[in-house]
């Protein structure tokens, strides 16, 4: 009986080879946290970008890998990313030394996306001078085609989780005709992100709406 | 032995000295075996129930007679021969090869003029080959060699009727050849009239291990104040796009010159426009030069270096090549499937040209696509629309596109590229093209393998160059052969590859690969052309990470990009926008060597036409005009022809082409006609090579002045050869003898005894 049981074992195992061979394909998409100096919570949310990758392969039929991963700048695995992901409640702060490195990855096709969950906004913005010293960025009109991508979003950047009674609003940092960074702000996508129940205000509709901004985020990224 | 086989009146000449002899039959000896134990026994019991009454040893007798006759019988019908095995006598050979490469036209004394050609040409004067035949008995056989070897007759060389025309010096075909055309067995010697310089082909020194021969070598000497300086460059391209520049690498050599560095002269269409110093390292001095594509249309670039006093030739000091300048218009469009990384790689190393144009149409959902212009994405919409992107297109990218999306569009893109207008780039993903329903549609013929069996192989690897000197620029990444081959194989690897049922009949591979397929190494790319049009496919991806971790690499990204930049500039194939265009596989010629030249004809809806009448002329700097015939070939709407440049300079190429008597139109290309200068790229004589090539096979090398040593040294060499001859027993007179007596000695017995 216990033989039997064993051959049952290696002939199922056989039979979904093909299956599994055929989910690790090539071009597997992961987009990782940032992980930052100055005491802020980069780790935050732990399971938005595992529901975001999850989605995004069911709905795009993209290869993903859907797993909590988190890159620090001086890591040499930064440069197999092409998107990262940064988020946190307060100070961020980047390292002198990280600066050229991050600055690099980004004039190189790398895409950053802030995700303000509360209270960074002061520090983003330093850190992005930091980054590019002329530079300013600019907030996307709600026609910006972001908004019209893989979902239509009419009236702009969706508000997800209300911090401060303000309108949410998407800043831009443009460098050569590029989008290398984009920040959203007063919004809390990677909040809608999150496991159901985490956040106890956000309704399946709102979770969806985050959903959607976001596959929209990843998929301008991959055409810019 | 011999004895034996005189006996049985067989000859065995020529063999004079038998070493071995053996009985064989045709039955084989199984055969003949058999027959007699058929035979015997019968015979035996014949006789034992005669009934005769006979004494007993008379019966003996008579059954002894009968028997052998009986054997001997089935001797003969199982087809006898004796095997014999000696040495046969061979005559004595020697040959003289002469080198009638362009080295030999080299002067070897300034005030005199005499070249190394002349002093061969004194040598055979002063009746060189006579004494060799007062020496040995043998008229030499006689043979001249540069790329090829050709015997010659006895009056050409009575008359010395020899060039120093050649292109090449291969000693090791040289070698190989007379050795194979008289046969080793009684060579006396071969003996070479060369300078030894400058050696192509196999390595003598290997080539002579199995020589049981020896070589003498008569060199001519040099002047012993004798300098050269020569000038090389390598593989200067011959297009260039306006507003760009290219890059030129050069080699400058010197021999007997003492200055520690050179000026080379930069000139283009005869101005010179630049000087460069070359500082020698090792008698070698490597350069760069780059130039600025500034303005549109074709010019001449020549590197001169200034002539040495003493210097062996001039031939060498000056290196030249055509550039054509033509205006960007790059348009690239590709299609992807799904969204990928790759599209954002690609768009991004071709954004790297600022006269560039990326359009990128992503599949987001069954109804939703997002066009993305120049890296810009735009408002999502519902529908593809190809319509007028397409037109303009000169390559399209498909990448893990669905056949069912572009099947409305596929008859254009076939036509595109059939006619040149538009290359194509299809890029490998995990999903197959029989996935992606491209089995038996028209798109599956244009690509460079046969999809009857697709696999995927989820291994990781590293694209290969097949070859370290590519044919192909936009695969020289970086400028050193060595550094190049070694950058693709230190590339972040890729992470699965397609092995196909096969490779198509004219399809090359540009790039191999480090994953082994269920035979060899599988491709990483291949290329093959439909009509006009060139077509790439990948095989494995993704290429993203390639391309994107590279930055924190040595090279950085900007070589990666112009991999993918340049490899679409070859794709976009362009052509001027003729009726009738001509291809001509380089734009650099050498005189005496054939070129091969493709003429293309099309009609007003630029469909390729058959059955054209095709005219194609060349003309010189001096104007002087020929004409090449053309020949229809198998490919539509191509014709080719072969041109060999007779003199140096510009030649220009015109082709008119009429269908059914109506003029189509004209189309003309240059060629710029050198002297082949690898046979001065080491101008001074090998002598210590020679030397060293005689030692090895028992002979000497002498300087020409010497070449009696060799006479004094060729010995007579009363060869030998073992020889192999079948003699039929059946010729021989004794075993005739035996088979008539037999019978008549037992009928005279039987006679003689009343039992007949």
């Amino acid at each position: 009986m216990k033989k039997n049981y064993s051959i049952g074992v290696l002939l199922f195992a056989i039979l979904l080879f093909p299956a599994f061979c055929h989910a690790a394909g090539w071009d597997t998409l992961s987009v990782p946290r940032l992980k930052y100096d100055g005491g802020g919570d980069w780790y935050t949310g732990p399971t938005s970008m595992i529901n975001l990758m999850k989605e995004v392969n069911r709905r795009l039929k993209l290869l993903t890998q859907a797993e909590n991963i988190a890159v620090s700048i001086s890591d040499p695995e930064l440069f197999r990313y092409p998107m990262l992901y940064l988020t946190g409640h307060g100070h961020v702060k980047i390292k002198d030394q990280d600066i050229n490195t991050l600055a690099n990855y980004l004039n190189n096709g790398g895409f950053l996306w802030v995700n303000d969950s509360y209270g960074i906004d002061k520090y983003i913005r330093r850190e992005i001078k930091r980054l590019y010293p002329d530079r300013d960025p600019v907030q996307l009109p709600g026609n910006h085609p972001i908004f019209n991508g893989a979902y239509e979003f009419k009236d702009g950047l969706p508000k997800i989780h209300e911090h401060d009674n303000k309108p949410p609003a998407a800043f831009a940092l443009y460098d050569k005709g590029r989008m290398k960074i984009l920040y959203t702000y007063e919004s809390d996508i990677g909040d809608g992100l999150e496991d159901a129940g985490i956040h106890k205000v956000d309704t399946p509709q709102i979770r969806e709406e985050a959903m959607k901004m976001a596959i929209n985020i990843v998929v301008f990224a991959m055409m810019q | 032995m011999a004895a034996i086989l005189k006996l049985l009146g067989l000859n065995p000449a020529p063999i004079n000295e038998i070493d071995s002899l053996a009985l064989n039959f045709s039955w084989n000896f199984a055969g003949f075996v058999l027959a007699l134990l058929v035979i015997m026994p019968a015979i035996y019991f014949g006789y034992r129930f005669e009934g005769k009454n006979t004494e007993k040893n008379k019966r003996r007798i008579l059954l002894g007679i009968r028997l052998f006759w009986m054997f001997l019988l089935a001797l003969v019908v199982a087809g006898p021969s004796f095997v014999v095995s000696g040495l046969v006598p061979e005559k004595d050979k020697i040959a003289v090869v002469l080198d009638t490469s362009k080295s030999m036209s080299i002067k070897t004394a300034k005030e005199s003029g005499e070249t190394r050609f002349d002093m061969m040409k004194n040598l055979f004067k002063r009746g060189f080959l006579k004494d060799i035949e007062e020496k040995t008995g043998v008229y030499p056989n006689v043979f001249t060699f540069s790329e090829n070897v050709s015997p010659v007759t006895k009056h050409e060389t009575d008359n010395f009727m020899f060039e120093a025309d050649g292109s090449n010096t291969d000693i090791s075909r040289a070698i190989k050849n007379v050795s194979g055309n008289l046969g080793e067995s009684g060579l006396i010697g071969i003996v070479m009239l060369t300078d030894g310089v400058h050696t192509t082909g196999e390595n003598p020194l290997v080539s002579v291990n199995n020589l049981r021969t020896p070589l003498y070598f008569v060199v001519p000497k040099d002047g012993a104040d004798s300098a050269d300086i020569s000038i090389s460059l390598i593989n200067p391209p011959s297009l260039g796009y306006l507003n760009s520049g290219v890059r030129i690498r050069g080699e400058v050599k010197a021999y007997g010159i003492s200055s520690p560095g050179v000026k080379v002269e930069v000139l283009r269409d005869g101005n010179r426009i630049d000087t460069i110093d070359a500082v020698f390292k090792e008698q070698k001095a490597e350069f760069v030069y780059n130039i600025a594509c500034d303005k549109e249309g074709s010019f001449r670039y020549d590197f001169n270096v200034a002539s040495h006093e003493n210097e062996l030739t001039s031939d060498n000091n000056s290196a030249g090549f055509l550039l054509k300048v033509v205006k960007e218009r790059l348009n690239v469009m590709a299609l992807f499937g799904k969204p990928s990384w790759d599209a954002k790689f690609i768009g991004n190393a071709v954004m790297t040209d600022p006269n560039a144009h990326f359009t990128l149409w992503t599949k987001v959902f069954d109804n939703r696509w997002i066009c993305s212009q120049d890296m810009n994405p735009q408002p999502a919409v519902s529908k593809l629309d190809l319509k007028d992107g397409l037109k303009d297109a000169d390559v399209l990218i498909l990448s893990d596109f669905e056949y069912i999306d572009l099947k409305n569009y596929e008859k254009e893109i076939v036509s595109r590229v059939e006619s040149g207008r538009m290359g194509l780039y299809i890029m490998a993903s995990d999903r197959t093209f029989t996935h992606l329903g491209y089995g038996k549609s028209e798109i599956e013929n244009l690509l460079p393998v046969n999809i009857s069996t697709e696999l995927l192989h989820k291994k990781n690897g590293n694209p290969l160059l097949p070859t370290r000197d590519t044919e192909y620029n936009f695969l020289r990444i970086i400028d050193d052969p060595i550094q190049n081959e070694e950058f693709y194989a230190k590339l972040p690897k890729f992470e699965g590859l397609v092995e196909y049922a096969g490779v198509k009949a004219g399809a090359e591979v540009l790039l191999s690969s480090s994953v082994k397929g269920s035979v060899d190494m599988l491709p990483f790319m291949l290329k093959t052309t439909f009509g006009r049009g060139n077509v790439i496919l990948s095989t494995g991806g993704p290429l993203w990470p390639i391309g994107f971790r590279l930055v924190s690499s040595n090279y950085g990204f900007a070589p990666y990009s112009a991999l993918m930049l340049n490899m679409f500039k070859l794709l976009a194939n362009r052509r001027e926008d003729a009726l009738v265009s001509i291809d001509v596989s380089s734009t650099r010629g050498y005189i005496g060597k054939a070129l091969l030249i493709k003429v293309w004809v099309s009609d007003g809806r630029r469909e390729l036409l058959s059955n054209a009448q095709v005219a194609l002329s060349v003309k010189d700097e001096k104007g002087n005009q020929s004409i090449l015939p053309c020949v229809e070939t198998g490919e539509k709407g191509c014709y080719e022809a072969s041109f060999v440049p007779s003199t140096k300079g510009i030649h220009i190429l015109e082709a008119e082409a009429k269908y059914r008597g109506k003029e189509l139109g004209k189309g003309q290309a240059e060629v710029l006609a050198e002297v082949a200068t690898a046979e001065f790229d080491n101008p001074a004589v090998n002598f210590a090579q020679l030397e060293r090539l005689a030692s090895e096979t028992g002979g000497i090398c002498v300087p020409e002045s010497e070449a009696d040593k060799i006479i004094a040294s060729l010995n007579k060499v009363s060869g030998n050869k073992v020889e192999t001859k079948s003699l039929d027993l059946r010729n021989s007179w004794l075993l005739l003898v035996l088979l008539l007596l037999l019978p008549a000695a037992e009928w005279y017995i039987r006679r003689k005894g009343g039992l007949s």
